[in-house]
C-alpha cells in the first residue's frame, strides 16, 4: 500500500515546476504517509484455476466408456463451462439486480453459469423441440417441478445469495448455475482458467472455485498489498501463501 | 455306580449337545445361506455390471463401424457444410440406416440417428423417424462427446423410458475432421430383465425415478422396492451399490442388491436391482420336514456309523451298569441267599463295593442287634422274615411266681393270684402265628404281692459271668432251623464270626406254642403245628455254669443254692438239664433283681414237670427242654418240645 502511494505521488510530482508547489505536494504527501492502513484501499486479486483432467474435459455424468477415436485429435467442447471464482466473507457493493436471458438449445444452455446480484431474474426460454421440466433439486420451494414447452420462457427470480442450480428433469446435464452475490468479488474464468477479482478490500476472505456444478475448491486468502497471482490447483488444492 | 454315573452324565451332556446344535445350526446355517446367496448376489451384480459395459462397448464400435460407411459419411459431410436438401440427406440417412441395421426390434434397437458436425440430427431410425426436423441435439453430452471425436456411450432417462446410448464420430473421408456422428438408443426394460434373469439366474428389477421400469418379479409386490434404494442412497454414492438388503415380497423375503446405471439417468434414480429368494433354514423340525428320501439314503446318511455309535452307546451303558449294578446285586443277594441258609455267618461287607457293602454292614448290624440288643423278639421276628426262617420254634413260658408261695401252685395254668404261675390270658408270643404262652409276666413280679415268697435279697451288685457278656448271652433267642449256625453262637467273642457256627441241638420240628389260640388248661395255646425247637444258646449254659459258680452260696438255708443242692438230683440228663435250668433262673432272677427267696429246686422241678407233662402229651414229644432269658427285665422260661 506504501508503495502504491509514493509511486501515484511520484507521477504527480513530474510536473511541478514552482517551489510552492512543490512544498505543497510535499506536505500533502506526509499526511497521507502517516495517514493508517484501511480498507479504503483495494487491491486485484488474480490467478488461474487449473482443474483436474476429469474436471476440465470430463462429462457430468459419465457412462462406462469414454475412448478417443483414434484418428483426428479430441477437440474444446462446443459449449464451454468454465469455472467460477468468488471471494465469500468480503464487503462490497453488490451487483445490481437485472434479468439474464438463457436460451435452451440442442438440450443445453447457452449460459451455463450466471453471476447475478440480489433479485435477478433469470429468464429461460426453451429453444428445443421437446419440453424441458425445470426446477432446483432440493430448492423446489424457490423453484417448483415446472415443465417449460418448446418455443416457452419461465422467469425465476432470486432474491436470496447463494448458488442455485436450475436443473432439467429429463436431461440432468441441462443445468443452469445461477451464482447470486451480495458482493462484486466473482469472476468467471476464461479459457485458460484465468480470473481478476479487482478492487478487493485487504484483509482475510475466503475464496471459492465453482465448476461442473458444484464447488471444488475454497481457500482463505488474505488481501493485501501486491498480492501475489494464486495458482489454484483443484485437484491438489491447498491454501495458497499470499506471500 | 461311579462309572455308571459318568457314563449317564457324558450322556446326557452329549445329548444336550445335540440338541444345541439341533436348535442352533439352523440359524447359523440360515446366515451362512444369507451370507452365500448374497456372495451370490455380489457376484451377479459384478456380472450385471460388466455385462452393461461389455454391452456399452459393443455398441460403441458397432456404430463407430456405421459411422465408417461411405454414404453416411459423405451425407454427414454434406449436412455439415450444408449442401444438399435436408430432406434429400434425412432420406439418405434412413435409407442407407436401415439397410445396414435392417432390424431393430430384433437387436433391441430404439433408436438410431446420425448427426451432422453442428449437432443436428440429419436422419434417424426407429423412434421419431418420421420427424424430417433437424433437431439439435448437441447438447447431449454423448452426442457432444462424439461431435469432439470421443467415443462413448450414456444412458437416458427420458420420457419414462430407460435408453442406453452409445456414440462415435464419423470422420471425413479424409480422415482429418470429425464432420458428424451416429448414435443409437438401446431398450433397457424388459428385454434386458429377461435377458439378465437368463444369464444371470437372479430376478431383475429396473427403477427410474422411484418406478419400476420393468421386473421378472410380480411388480404388486415391488411397492417398497424404490423406498428401499432410496434408503441405500449414501451406500449407493460411495461404492456404486448397496449390499445385500432384504425385501419383503408376499410371504417370502427377497435378497436384494441395488446399483445405479451409469450415465446422466443415474441422477434420475436409475437402478438396477438383482433379488434372490431367500431361503430360510428354518427350525430343526422344518429341516426335518424338508428332508427328502435321498438324504436318508444309505449312500449319503451314515446309518452304520449313527448305529454303531447308539449301540456302543448303549452297549457301554449295560455293561457299567451290570458291571456296577446287577454283578454286585447278584453277588450280595447270593450272599444274603447264603446268609439265609445258613452258610454264612455274616456278610462281607468287604466283598461288596459302594453302598452294597454299605448295605451288607447294614444286615450285619441288623444281624447283630437282633442278636443281641434289645426286643430281641421283635427282630427276630423280623430277621426271620427277611431270612426265611421256617425253623423251630421254643415257646416262652410264664413267669415262675416265687415258687415258695403259697398261692402259686397252680403251675403253669392262668395265673389267679398274683406270684402264681398261671396266667389270665394267653399272650401272643413274637412269632406269628406261633403259639404263646401269652403276655410273659415275670415270675417275681409278684414278690411284693406274695410277701413271704421266694424272699432272696437281691444281690448286691452285678452278678459276674466270666467270658461272656451278660445280657447279650441272656437276652439272646436262640435261632432256629436245625443246620444254621446259630448267631447265639458267636454270643462269646461277639459278631466277629471267629468262632464257628454252633449247630442248633433243637429238631426241626418242634411244636410251637401260642400264638392267638385259646389257652388251654395250663395257660399254652396252640393253633400251630410243631415247630423246630431252638435250643437254648450253649453259651448261655455256659454262663449259667459261671453263674452258678458265682451264686452266693454262704446264704441261708432257704436259698435257692442250698436247696438245689440238698435236693440230690438224680442221674439222669433230664435232672441234670434241670438243675441247669433252676441254676440259671435263679442267676437270672438275681440279676434282674428279683427276689429268689422260697424258690427251691423241687418246686421248681414239680412246676416245670408239669409243664414237661403237658407239652409231651400236647405234641407228643419225647420231651421239653426249658431255656432262660430276660424278658422286659425279668426272668422268664422258654420251653422247647424235643422230638428225638
Amino acid at each position: 500500500m506504501k508503495v502504491s502511494n509514493v509511486f501515484r505521488l511520484e507521477k504527480l510530482m513530474q510536473p511541478m515546476r514552482t517551489p510552492f508547489r512543490f512544498f505543497a505536494l510535499s506536505t500533502l504527501s506526509l499526511v497521507c504517509w502517516s495517514l493508517p492502513n484501511t480498507d479504503a484501499y483495494a487491491e486485484s486479486v488474480k490467478g488461474r484455476v487449473t482443474l483436474s483432467e476429469s474436471l476440465e474435459n470430463g462429462r457430468r455424468f459419465p457412462g462406462y466408456w469414454r475412448v478417443e477415436n483414434g484418428s483426428v485429435p479430441v477437440s474444446p467442447a462446443v459449449t464451454p463451462d468454465p469455472p467460477v471464482v468468488l471471494v465469500t466473507d468480503a464487503k462490497g457493493q453488490a451487483p445490481e439486480a437485472k434479468t439474464f436471458a438463457v436460451d435452451i438449445a440442442g438440450f443445453g444452455a447457452n449460459k451455463p453459469t450466471l453471476i447475478v446480484g440480489t433479485n435477478s431474474v433469470v429468464e429461460i426460454r426453451n429453444g428445443d423441440k421437446v419440453p424441458h421440466d425445470l426446477s432446483i433439486p432440493g430448492q423446489e420451494a424457490l423453484m417448483p417441478l415446472e415443465r417449460l414447452a418448446p418455443g416457452t420462457l419461465r422467469r425465476q427470480k432470486f432474491p436470496v445469495p447463494g448458488v442455485y442450480e436450475i436443473r432439467s428433469a429429463q436431461y440432468p446435464h441441462l443445468s443452469i448455475a445461477v451464482i447470486v452475490v451480495d458482493n462484486p468479488y466473482a469472476a468467471i474464468c476464461d479459457a485458460k482458467g484465468n480470473f481478476k477479482l479487482p478492487d478487493m478490500p485487504e484483509g482475510k476472505a475466503t475464496l471459492k472455485v465453482w465448476a461442473r456444478g458444484q464447488f471444488v475448491h475454497e481457500q482463505a486468502i488474505d488481501v493485501r498489498n501486491n498480492m501475489k497471482a494464486l495458482q489454484i490447483d483443484v485437484a491438489s488444492a491447498s491454501p495458497v501463501d499470499p506471500e | 455306580m461311579f462309572l455308571s454315573k459318568i457314563w449317564f452324565i457324558l450322556v446326557a451332556l452329549v445329548a444336550s449337545v445335540a440338541t444345541t446344535v439341533a436348535l442352533v445350526a439352523p440359524r447359523s446355517a440360515s446366515r451362512h445361506l444369507a451370507s452365500a446367496e448374497a456372495q451370490s448376489l455380489d457376484r451377479a451384480q459384478y456380472a450385471a455390471e460388466q455385462q452393461l459395459k461389455n454391452d456399452a462397448i459393443r455398441w460403441i464400435q458397432s456404430v463407430a463401424k456405421l459411422g465408417r460407411d461411405a454414404v453416411i459419411t459423405e451425407t454427414l459431410e454434406n449436412a455439415t457444410r450444408g449442401n444438399g436438401e435436408s430432406s434429400v440427406l434425412n432420406e439418405t440417412i434412413r435409407g442407407r440406416l436401415g439397410s445396414l441395421v435392417p432390424d431393430l426390434d430384433s437387436r433391441g434397437i430404439r433408436v438410431l440417428a446420425a448427426v451432422d458436425g453442428n449437432g443436428r440430427i440429419v436422419g434417424r431410425i426407429g423412434e421419431g423417424e418420421n420427424n424430417r426436423d433437424a433437431e439439435l441435439v448437441s447438447g447431449l453430452e454423448v452426442v457432444s462427446d462424439a461431435l469432439r471425436g470421443y467415443m462413448s456411450d450414456d444412458v437416458w432417462g427420458s420420457n419414462g423410458k430407460l435408453t442406453r446410448v452409445a456414440a462415435a464420430p464419423v470422420l471425413s473421408k479424409a480422415k482429418d475432421k470429425v464432420v458428424g456422428a451416429i448414435y443409437v438408443g438401446l431398450d433397457t426394460g424388459d428385454r434386458m430383465v429377461e435377458l439378465w434373469r437368463k444369464n444371470l439366474g437372479v430376478d431383475v428389477a429396473i427403477l427410474l425415478g422411484g418406478q419400476v421400469l420393468s421386473s421378472s418379479v410380480p411388480e404388486g409386490a415391488l411397492g417398497s422396492l424404490a423406498d428401499r434404494v432410496k434408503d441405500h442412497q449414501d451406500e449407493i454414492k460411495g461404492a456404486h451399490r448397496t449390499k445385500a438388503f432384504t425385501l419383503p415380497h408376499g410371504n417370502d423375503e427377497l435378497l436384494a442388491v441395488a446399483a445405479p446405471f451409469a450415465g446422466q439417468a443415474s441422477a434420475m434414480g436409475a437402478h438396477y436391482v438383482l433379488m434372490v429368494k431367500q431361503t430360510q433354514a428354518g427350525g430343526p423340525l422344518e429341516l426335518l420336514a424338508s428332508t427328502t428320501k435321498e438324504d436318508l439314503g444309505w449312500a449319503v446318511f451314515p446309518w452304520l456309523r449313527l448305529g454303531g455309535a447308539v449301540l456302543l452307546i448303549i452297549g457301554v451303558g449295560l455293561f457299567l451298569q451290570r458291571r456296577e449294578m446287577e454283578k454286585p446285586l447278584g453277588v450280595l443277594r447270593s450272599d444274603v441267599q447264603k446268609l439265609a441258609r445258613g452258610e454264612l455267618q455274616k456278610l462281607d461287607d468287604h466283598k461288596h463295593p459302594g453302598r452294597f457293602g454299605a448295605i451288607a454292614r447294614d444286615v450285619n448290624a441288623a444281624l447283630e442287634r437282633f442278636i443281641h440288643g434289645d426286643g430281641a423278639h421283635d427282630n427276630k421276628k423280623d430277621l426271620s422274615a427277611i431270612l426265611g426262617d421256617r425253623g423251630g420254634r421254643s415257646v416262652d413260658l410264664p413267669s415262675l411266681p416265687p415258687l415258695g408261695s403259697p398261692s402259686s401252685t397252680s403251675g403253669f395254668g392262668p395265673q389267679k393270684t398274683p406270684g402264681g404261675f398261671s396266667n389270665p390270658a394267653p399272650t401272643p408270643v413274637s412269632f406269628p402265628g406261633a403259639p404263646s404262652f401269652g403276655p410273659p409276666p415275670s415270675f417275681g413280679q409278684a414278690s411284693g404281692a406274695a410277701p413271704g415268697a421266694f424272699s432272696m435279697p437281691p444281690p448286691s451288685g452285678p452278678m459276674p459271668i466270666p467270658g461272656a457278656t451278660p445280657n447279650a448271652r441272656l437276652s439272646s433267642p436262640p435261632l432256629s432251623g436245625p443246620s444254621r449256625p446259630t448267631p447265639a453262637a458267636n454270643v462269646g467273642p461277639g459278631l466277629g464270626g471267629a468262632m464257628p457256627p454252633r449247630p442248633m441241638a433243637a429238631p426241626p420240628a418242634a411244636p410251637a406254642f401260642g400264638g392267638g389260640a385259646p389257652a388251654n388248661a395250663h395257660g399254652y395255646s396252640n393253633d400251630g403245628g410243631p415247630t423246630p425247637t431252638v435250643p437254648m444258646p450253649a453259651a448261655s449254659t455256659g454262663s449259667l455254669q459261671a453263674a452258678r459258680g458265682a451264686m452266693p452260696t454262704a446264704q441261708a438255708d432257704d436259698s435257692p443254692t442250698a436247696n438245689m443242692n440238698n435236693g440230690a438230683p438224680a442221674p439222669d440228663p433230664d435232672e441234670a438239664h434241670m438243675r441247669e435250668v433252676f441254676a440259671e433262673y435263679v442267676a437270672v432272677r438275681s440279676q434282674t433283681g428279683e427276689s429268689t427267696r422260697g424258690l427251691t429246686l423241687e418246686k421248681f422241678r414239680e412246676r416245670l414237670e408239669e409243664n414237661r407233662k403237658a407239652i409231651v402229651a400236647k405234641y407228643n414229644c419225647r420231651g421239653a427242654r426249658f431255656a432262660v432269658y430276660v424278658k422286659d427285665g425279668k426272668a422268664a422260661i422258654r420251653a422247647t418240645p424235643v422230638k428225638d
